[in-house]
């Protein structure tokens, strides 16, 4: 969504400059009589169209979805993309995605945890791993260590808060 | 930057949308105070145009401008570099002339330290700020069982390298760590 | 009067460049090669002309500004040995990938070369 927006603003950058400098042209053009781009009869044009014309409310409607649609898609929460670590002081960032690869992959010991899934989230203070995978019960605490030495490696806060899921899996007949 | 982008497109779905809605509501006659068989341009905008004389096309001018600098200014703010302009080169005064250190040499040698230690697989410096003032920002792509404790010892050794090296004490920035990818294993 | 082809002084202020410890090679610079050319090659990493002599180098010691700065005074004295008035420019353009991994020592100012 970032690189979207970055991307977007930059669009709108250029339509920006193009639409700016096409008003000045205009204007210029029209003043010394030769009006380019556009023709002088666009505003007797717009003068003709009433407001109450299906065409202007079909262009209303579909001004207004994009502007739902644009804040829509700009409000819905975003996680985060990176987490810091601090250690003596300084604060690294470490991208959330390897942190939760990497959750996953310790969760996983060794191939005995099958599908391990990890989210990843938090502040310098604390960080919060939520843990899903397939595997017996009696797993969990070797899941949760292991989860919990790895993430120390990644220089987490000396505060996480683990929660593992472990779902059996399904016998087959 | 992001947070700018998203703001600015927040602000944009908002003028969209109550654009659209009041345009939608004056054209089914639900809005208070406009007729919707009214044009969408009223002739007597037109006059009032003319009437303004030679302030209608200055006006038109200078908001072409103002629009077209504002795109220019939203340009040049995508295509900013991370952390600000490159850190120009350091000038020595020497007798009789002077000696200068490439930034993009100071650059390049600590990547190249930095890449040489077998856990870090990419390193990216960006060296900005001024040669009394001089910022550092870090982008590490680290193997996928790096361990960043251990990390961070070499990475402080290359900067005290850096340091001896350039004769410039940079302020570290902003260090962000990835791993590089690697499919989780399973025994089936 | 003494006159100096421009390609020996050229040479020479490389000769008395490359001797200095630290420095590891010329460096042809970014872009525009950095170079004075005469009938028969050039000398690469130094530019004769200008107003100001510019010299690029590659070095292989740190740390940089006492290279650079010696790097200046040999090729400063060649520079007056051949009545050429003119201050030096030394740019280093890069630094070898040894030279970060020796340990570094205190250096004192290199004495007089050539």
């Amino acid at each position: 969504m970032r690189t979207a927006n970055r991307i977007a603003s930059a669009l709108l950058a250029l339509v920006l400059i193009a639409g700016g400098l096409l008003v000045v042209v205009q204007t210029v053009s029209a003043l010394v009589g030769r009006p380019w781009p556009i023709p002088t009869n666009w505003r007797r044009e717009l003068g003709d169209v009433a407001l109450s014309e299906q065409r202007v409310l079909g262009i209303c409607i579909a001004i207004g979805v994009v502007g739902l649609i644009v804040l829509i898609a700009e409000l819905i929460p975003r996680r985060q993309a990176r987490l810091p670590a601090t250690m003596n002081g300084t604060t690294w960032w470490v991208s959330r995605r390897s942190a939760e690869r990497r959750s996953a992959r310790a969760a996983s010991l060794g191939g005995s945890v099958a599908h391990p899934r990890a989210d990843v989230w938090g502040n310098s203070q604390r960080w919060r791993v939520r843990v899903r995978a397939e595997a017996p019960r009696h797993r969990y605490e070797a899941v949760e260590r292991a989860v919990r030495e790895e993430l120390r490696a990644l220089g987490a806060p000396d505060e996480v808060t683990v929660a593992t899921s472990l779902k059996q899996r399904g016998r087959v007949a | 930057m992001s947070a700018a982008n998203r703001a600015l497109w927040i602000v944009i779905g908002l003028l969209l949308l109550g654009v659209g809605v009041a345009g939608a509501m004056a054209s089914l006659d639900l809005l208070p105070g406009i007729n919707a068989d009214a044009s969408v341009l009223p002739m007597s905008l037109n006059a009032r145009w003319r009437d303004w004389g030679f302030w209608a096309p200055a006006a038109s001018i200078a908001i072409g401008l103002a629009v077209a600098g504002l795109g220019v200014l939203l340009l040049w703010a995508q295509l900013r570099r991370r952390g600000g302009p490159a850190m120009p080169d350091m000038d020595v005064p020497d007798g009789r002339g002077h000696t200068r250190i490439a930034s993009r040499t100071l650059v390049r040698a600590l990547s190249t330290d930095l890449s040489r230690d077998r856990d870090i697989a990419d390193a990216r410096v960006w060296l900005t700020g001024t040669p009394d003032q001089p910022r550092l920002l870090l982008r590490l792509l680290v193997s996928p069982g790096a361990d960043l404790r251990q990390l961070r010892g070499l990475v402080e050794g290359a900067l005290a390298r850096f340091t001896t090296t350039a004769g410039i004490d940079p302020q570290v920035a902003d260090v962000e760590v990835r791993m590089s990818g690697g499919s989780v294993s399973r025994v089936v | 009067m003494i006159i100096v082809r421009r390609e020996d002084l050229a040479l020479s202020v490389a000769d008395a460049v490359l001797a200095v410890p630290g420095v590891a090679a010329l460096h042809p610079g970014f872009g525009v090669e950095v170079a004075t050319l005469f009938s028969g090659g050039k000398v690469v990493g130094v530019r004769l002309s200008g107003e100001t002599v510019q010299i690029y180098l590659t070095a292989d010691r740190v740390p940089l500004q006492p290279v650079a700065q010696d790097a200046a005074a040999a090729a400063g004295r060649v520079l007056a040995a051949a009545g050429d008035p003119r201050p030096v420019e030394i740019v280093v353009a890069d630094v070898t990938a040894a030279a970060l991994t020796r340990r570094t020592t205190a250096r004192g100012t290199v004495g007089a070369h050539g």
